[in-house]
Order: structure tokens, then C-alpha cells, then sequence
């Protein structure tokens, strides 16, 4: 089944508005809180789905309940567009039971802030080419929500290092070097809570790591509502998936943990390390982010902006006339300052 | 009274300039009498020539029994007619002997290596033909001189900068601009900086368990540091040659 939220005046479709945290109106500027009433305001199409064309199996086709046209998505999408009235479109069957995430971050930052955001960074980009720049490029940042786990977990981490301090002695023109040896054994517990790891098979790994943190105070329950006006996808990998990768991450932040304890030594080497985990808990989230896919002297790439924080992941684009020119121009000016000081010297 | 004294500045004036003159245009000293009165005229213009080129003070210098040796015998000719940095080229009888000798009133501004020094008096001594022709031996210096001596030029300061510091100057600017540009090419890909901190439970630190710290064992390392003498302090010019040629 697919809805939509239609404006109670007009009739228009309401997108999620990040400004006033409320449904919008396109048209009318009609706004509406997310609660749980809003479901009465929801357009469904409750058509027969199409069924899936045997050659196209990751395809699925939806009717648009706005204008009745066919939506075709991958197995994945949950929100999504129109192609033919532009309409906000989510695919509800998609986001129930257990697909249905139990919280979400809603946007913070709308398009034009997001804009503004990605144009300040790439004016500090002192390589990025021009024509990155230009509001074409910019206009195909995509509000996106992606479905993340977030872990609860308890580390009990012991570590053994060997370690090392040093006295210094000075008997006349001798210097004595006297360096201690020690074993050092530490054992710690650190509680790690909400550690996030996007579940989405789409999204490059590193780059939503990039992206953290998210501010976890302005988890809102899940709520269709938000996703209005922006696209969406559903988990591809089960939080059971993710726990080889985020316990990687548990391992990581225990030996910094247990590491940061070992204080009023020169030199640390930690020679062992065992780890207890538990996860106590896990959640599935939606996040907000803005997504640009670009192509780049034949290579795509993907930068993004946590769409709550405005923390930027990804890299932009280097141009090789840039490159040539800064290097020359940082050359001739050390050459000159070389010379004047040469001729003064 | 005021036009008097300035009148007598100026004529101190003219006289230190022509004495600075007379003193960078010697030329040939030729108290051996290697050359005939023609052969200096030559050679006088030979070096005046490069010289200028140059912007160094060129000239040869004779004498019949060597009233001394080594560089510090030859720093003391050199700075009795010249008050430039420059190059002399000396020939006495007896020891029959032949040294290219570069003098810097700083001690920074030798254009000239020793070795380079010996090659250009190795080759006036063969020119010399055992001592039979001094105008072959003179004429050689000053080709072999000009053919050595780096390019570059002189600072504010009279500071020869050479085009192989220049170079090199020009290679480390690269190097630095390469550097930097490749700084701000991976300044364009941004970074994951999340700490484990940040997901620590609300309120909650590092517990600490257990700790225990054993002392192993302790090692030595003796270090001897040379007393180093001070250097006297600089000042004055100096040189240096090639260490002589027999002829």
C-alpha cells in the first residue's frame, strides 16, 4: 500500500518541513504536527500491487495515490516520488512489523541549509573545480532517510602492555639512561550506548561513519509523517548482520579505554587483549542525510551531509588545473621569498 | 669655514676612491719580470675584463724567492693590494711554485672548491711548459678561471649567490609546494574523528577493575658526550688555494 499526506485545505501534497518540524503544505503553506492523528489525513492507494515482472525481480510497482501512475522501486525504497506529479509517495507495507524502525532523527536541516552547507564546503575546497560548484551539481542533493542499528553494548576489556620509563643521570661528560620495565595489567568495564551502523547495503560503510555523530536527544518516534518529501530506504542487513562490524568498533574504543589507564609511562605496547562483550540492546533508527552522487572524470562518487548535525562526508573533487596552479603559485612565491632573502642575506 | 670642511670631506672623499681604484686595478705585480711590458698590458686587460664580468678582483702576482708559503703567506699579499673578494695567481721562481689563491673578506663567498683551485694551477703549470712560457701559464689561469667560476650573482651584501644555490633553492620550493598541495588534496576528503567517548553511557566512565603494574627490570645506556671546544670567533677574510703547482 502506498500514501501520501494530502493538505486538509487544498488538497496539495505536505512534505516534512525541517524548519517548523511540522507537515507543509507545497501550496498553501498549511502545516500540520506529526502526531498520531495524522494517519487520518493519509491518501492510500490500497490497489492490487503489481506483481513483480519475472526479469525485473528487485523491481516492484506501486500506483501513486495522488495521480494513479505506476512507481516503480527497487525492493528497498520505503519513500519516494512521483516520476509524473512529483508527489511525496511512501510504500507503508514496507515500513510494518519489523521493517518498521521504532524511532527517528527528522531533518534539522532543509535543502537551502543544506545548499548553503555544501556550498561553504566547497569554497573551502581550494581544489575543487568550478563547475562543481554550479547549481545544477548542487540542486541533486537528495534528503534521504537510511536505516541505521544502534547498539547498547558492555565491554569488559583486559589488557597486558609492556611499559616503559626513563631516569636520566649525568655524570660529567657521561650521560646515564636508566629506562624501568613493567608488565602492566588493566581490566575495564566501559557501557557504550547507541552505537550506530547503517544498514543499508547502498551506502558506503566509511562514509556514514563519517557523518557521526548524531545528536540521539532528538530521536523522535517513528512517524510516516516525516518521511514525507524525502526518500527512504529499509534495512538490508539485520542488526544480527552488523554485529561482527560493530564489534570490531567495541574492540577499538575498549583498547583506547583500557589504554587511557595506563597512565605515567613513556612508552606503552600493549602485548595481549581479551574482550568480553554483551549487547544489551538494539534499536532500529532512521537517520537523516543529504545524499550527492557525482561523476567525475569518469568515476562516481558520493558526498554527504548528516542531515541533523550538517557534518559533511565524502570527497570532493579535485581539479588538475587547480592542482597545477596552486602548485605553481605556492613554488614562484617560496622562490621569491627564497631570493629576496637571498639578496639581503 | 663650512665650504672649507666640505670641500675637505670631499677631497678625502676622491682620494679614498681613487686609493679604492689603484686598489682594485693591480692588474699584474710582476716583480719576477716573467712577462714582457706588452704581455702585462694583456694580461692587465685580461683581467680587468673578467673581473668586471665577474665582479671579483683578478690579478697575478710574481716574485722572484718566495718570502713565505702557504695560504697564510698568500692571504697576506692579497689582502695588501686588493680590498675585494677576488682571485690572485701566483708565481715565484724559487720555490719554483704556482698558486691560484680565492680570498672572501667574509669567509662566505668562495665561489671556487679546492680541488677546482688545484685543477686550474695543475693546468697554468703545464702551460708553463716546465717554466719556459709564463704568458701561456697566465693566459691559462685566466680561461680556466673563467670556464670554473659558477654563475650567479652578487647581493646587497657582496654576497656571491650561486645559480646552484638558486637551483636548488627552486627545487626545495617545488618539493615545498608539492607538499602543501598534496596537504590540501587530502584536506578535501574529510575524516572520521568519532571517539569511543562520545557513545559512553550517559554518566557512566571507565571503570577500572583491575590493575596491577610489576616491575620487570632496568636497563642502561651510557652516553659520552665529547667536550667540544669553542671555535674563536670569526671576523676578517680569508682564503684559500689549490695547494701549489711545481713548474
Amino acid at each position: 500500500m502506498t500514501l501520501n499526506y494530502k493538505c486538509p485545505n487544498c488538497g496539495g501534497a505536505m512534505e516534512f518541513d525541517a524548519d517548523s518540524q511540522m507537515l507543509k503544505c507545497q501550496f498553501c503553506d498549511t502545516t500540520l504536527p506529526i502526531d498520531s492523528e495524522l494517519e487520518s489525513q493519509v491518501e492510500a492507494s490500497t490497489e492490487s500491487e503489481k506483481e513483480p515482472e519475472p526479469e525485473y525481480d528487485d523491481y516492484h510497482g506501486y500506483k501513486c495515490p495522488s495521480c494513479g501512475a505506476e512507481i516503480v522501486t527497487d525492493d528497498n525504497t520505503t519513500a519516494t516520488f512521483c516520476s509524473f506529479c512529483g508527489n511525496p509517495t511512501m510504500m507503508e507495507d514496507r515500513m510494518s512489523g519489523v521493517r518498521r524502525p521504532s524511532r527517528l532523527i527528522p531533518f534539522v536541516l532543509d535543502k537551502q541549509a543544506a545548499i548553503a552547507n555544501f556550498k561553504e564546503w566547497t569554497k573551502k575546497g581550494l581544489l575543487t573545480p568550478s563547475e562543481f560548484r554550479k547549481k545544477a551539481t548542487i540542486e541533486k542533493l537528495t534528503g534521504m532517510y537510511v536505516p541505521f542499528w544502534l547498539y547498547d553494548y558492555d565491554a569488559d576489556v583486559s589488557m597486558t602492555a609492556r611499559a616503559t620509563r626513563t631516569r636520566h643521570e649525568r655524570r660529567g661528560n657521561k650521560e646515564i639512561i636508566y629506562t624501568d620495565h613493567f608488565l602492566v595489567n588493566r581490566r575495564v568495564f566501559v557501557s557504550y550506548d547507541k552505537l550506530p551502523a547503517d544498514a543499508s547495503e547502498k551506502m558506503d560503510d566509511d562514509l556514514m561513519d563519517t557523518l557521526e555523530p548524531f545528536e540521539y536527544d532528538k530521536l523522535k518516534d517513528f512517524n510516516m509523517g516525516y518521511m514525507s518529501g524525502y526518500y527512504a530506504e529499509k534495512y538490508d542487513y539485520t542488526s544480527q548482520d552488523m554485529k561482527e562490524r560493530i564489534e570490531k568498533r567495541v574492540k577499538e574504543y575498549g583498547d583506547d579505554a583500557a589504554r587511557s589507564t595506563i597512565l605515567g609511562y613513556e612508552t606503552v605496547m600493549p602485548i595481549a587483549t581479551n574482550y568480553r562483550l554483551k549487547c544489551s540492546n538494539t534499536e532500529y533508527v532512521m537517520m537523516p542525510v543529504w545524499m550527492l552522487n557525482y561523476k567525475w572524470k569518469g568515476e562516481r562518487q558520493t558526498v554527504a551531509i548528516n542531515g541533523e548535525t550538517g557534518k559533511r562526508a565524502g570527497k570532493l573533487p579535485s581539479s588538475g588545473a587547480r592542482i597545477a596552479a596552486w602548485w605553481s603559485g605556492i613554488t614562484f612565491v617560496c622562490f621569491g621569498i627564497s631570493m629576496l632573502i637571498q639578496l639581503f642575506h | 669655514m663650512r665650504v672649507k670642511r666640505i670641500f675637505m670631506v670631499l677631497a678625502l672623499w676622491i682620494w679614498l676612491g681613487c686609493m679604492t681604484v689603484f686598489a682594485e686595478e693591480i692588474g699584474v705585480q710582476d716583480y719576477a719580470e716573467l712577462f714582457t711590458s706588452s704581455e702585462i698590458s694583456t694580461l692587465e686587460a685580461d683581467c680587468k675584463a673578467l673581473g668586471e664580468k665577474e665582479k671579483l678582483n683578478i690579478f697575478i702576482f710574481t716574485e722572484y724567492d718566495a718570502e713565505g708559503s702557504g695560504d697564510g703567506y698568500l692571504e697576506s699579499i692579497y689582502e695588501y693590494y686588493s680590498t675585494e673578494n677576488g682571485v690572485m695567481f701566483y708565481i715565484s721562481m724559487n720555490p719554483r711554485k704556482m698558486y691560484v689563491y680565492e680570498y672572501s673578506y667574509d669567509n662566505s663567498s668562495f665561489r671556487l672548491d679546492d680541488d677546482t683551485l688545484h685543477d686550474i694551477e695543475l693546468a697554468a703549470a703545464s702551460a708553463s711548459q716546465s717554466g719556459t712560457n709564463f704568458m701561456a701559464a697566465a693566459s691559462t689561469f685566466l680561461s680556466k678561471l673563467e670556464d670554473e667560476l659558477p654563475g650567479g650573482f652578487l647581493n646587497r651584501n657582496n654576497h656571491f649567490v650561486k645559480n646552484s644555490t638558486i637551483r636548488n633553492s627552486f627545487i626545495i620550493c617545488v618539493i615545498i609546494g608539492g607538499v602543501i598541495v598534496l596537504i590540501m588534496y587530502f584536506g578535501q576528503r574529510s575524516s572520521k574523528v568519532t571517539d569511543g567517548r562520545v557513545y559512553m553511557k550517559p554518566g557512566s566512565d571507565v571503570n577500572i577493575l583491575e590493575q596491577e603494574d610489576i616491575y620487570t627490570h632496568t636497563t642502561k645506556e651510557v652516553i659520552t658526550h665529547e667536550s667540544s671546544s669553542s671555535s674563536g670567533g670569526g671576523g676578517g677574510g680569508g682564503g684559500h688555494s689549490g695547494g701549489g703547482a711545481s713548474f
